[in-house]
């Protein structure tokens, strides 16, 4: 009590927590200990970005394609997570506005099989996404490019900013690396598919604990931001 | 992949409801941890699997996971006991309630057994890099 006025001292409570939600420009944000539903493996994994737009959940109604839900993975800080073996995939509608290069993706989730795609468009003729290739994640809207995971063996997160020759990502790193000048292609997209190609087939085998699309780039300090919160949810060990 | 192959598409997918009705499709979702959840319309688990078609072939394929081979199983045990009258037979079972064959010439009887799809139905096309 403040023994001139009277009144309660103001209590300045610390900063609201740090998530992708803090950086501006968000289109999408799935976390998996968010928005879940279980029909017989995950039904739907709702956006959390608050545009309000219900086409960006991403939805499957047929429970042989549904991924298992763990609500503890082992491999990401027991982190809840989906898990993806080579027949399972989500897919967004068609999102209310359209999502062009320039255009930022994160995200955060462990190879465990052989696969192909983590995510993609919804239009298998303008791909933008990433794949694995034998445990080296790229990243694809028309050409392919190589996104080495440098660190932490099979767990990642990556940042992919996509602009034509103009792009570059973080590859666990808090240095960005622009491909040599190469891009990875100036597909944008429409909604997203996780879990396969978006003219179906390539599957991935992975496990997908979070995913966060913007429509710009990030600044070097909003990517570090970014960086040490998965490093700190999902105990990923990040670069120089 | 085991599954149902058929040039009939209609009897396929009477087959999968038949199916699917058994198994409990469709049914709503259960909403788990906190955030936003999808509204019920886009979170409903409507059947077990999705008939495909062969990418070149008039022929399509009813996949025989292993909800579907249970179901399958257990609707062969209980009619293997039953009493029927004019049921349709399936790899030596009769499945009553089952629909009629819509063609004569490939039974339905035919039509269920379950066999591994050859990589002639492998769906991926497109630029996969």
């Amino acid at each position: 009590m403040n023994r001139r006025s009277g009144r309660r001292p103001t209590r300045y409570s610390s900063s609201a927590i740090w998530t992708p939600k803090s950086i501006s420009g968000l289109q999408l944000w799935l976390r998996a200990d968010l928005g879940i539903t279980i029909g017989t493996g995950v039904s739907a994994w709702a956006d959390q970005s608050g545009t309000g737009d219900a086409n960006k959940n991403v939805t499957q109604a047929v429970a042989g394609l549904q991924p298992a839900y763990s609500t503890a993975n082992a491999g990401l800080n027991n982190q809840p997570a989906l898990s993806f073996t080579g027949s399972q995939l989500l897919q967004s509608g068609v999102w209310a506005s359209a999502l062009p290069q320039p255009l930022t993706i994160m995200v955060v989730g462990r190879l465990t099989t052989a696969g192909k795609y983590v995510c993609d468009s919804i239009n298998g003729a303008v791909q933008c996404g990433m794949f694995d290739s034998a445990n080296t994640l790229q990243v694809y809207a028309g050409v392919q490019r190589p996104t080495l995971l440098t660190s932490d063996g099979t767990k990642f997160v990556i940042i992919a900013y996509f602009n034509g020759n103009a792009s570059n990502h973080y590859p666990m790193a808090y240095t960005s690396d622009n491909y040599g000048g190469i891009g990875p292609g100036t597909n944008g997209l429409t909604g997203v598919t996780v879990g396969c190609y978006a003219g179906g087939g390539a599957f991935s085998g992975s496990d997908i604990a979070e995913m966060a699309y913007w429509n710009r780039a990030l600044t070097p300090m909003e990517a570090k931001s970014l960086l040490n919160y998965a490093g700190a949810r999902y105990a990923l060990t990040i670069g120089p | 992949m085991k599954a149902i192959t058929s040039p009939d598409l209609a009897s396929l997918e009477a087959i999968q409801a038949k199916l699917d009705a058994e198994l409990g499709y469709p049914f709503e979702g259960a909403d788990i941890g906190g955030g936003i959840h999808a509204p019920p319309e886009q979170s409903r688990t409507l059947r077990r699997v999705d008939i495909i078609k062969h990418p070149s072939l008039d022929q399509w394929a009813l996949p025989v996971d292993q909800g579907v081979a249970a179901a399958l199983a257990a609707r062969a045990d209980a009619a293997a006991t039953a009493t029927t009258g004019g049921a349709v037979k399936a790899g030596g079972a009769v499945l009553e309630g089952w629909p009629a064959p819509v063609d004569v010439a490939t039974p339905l009887g035919d039509a269920l057994a379950a066999a591994d799809l050859g990589p002639d139905w492998d769906q991926k096309a497109g630029p996969v890099p």
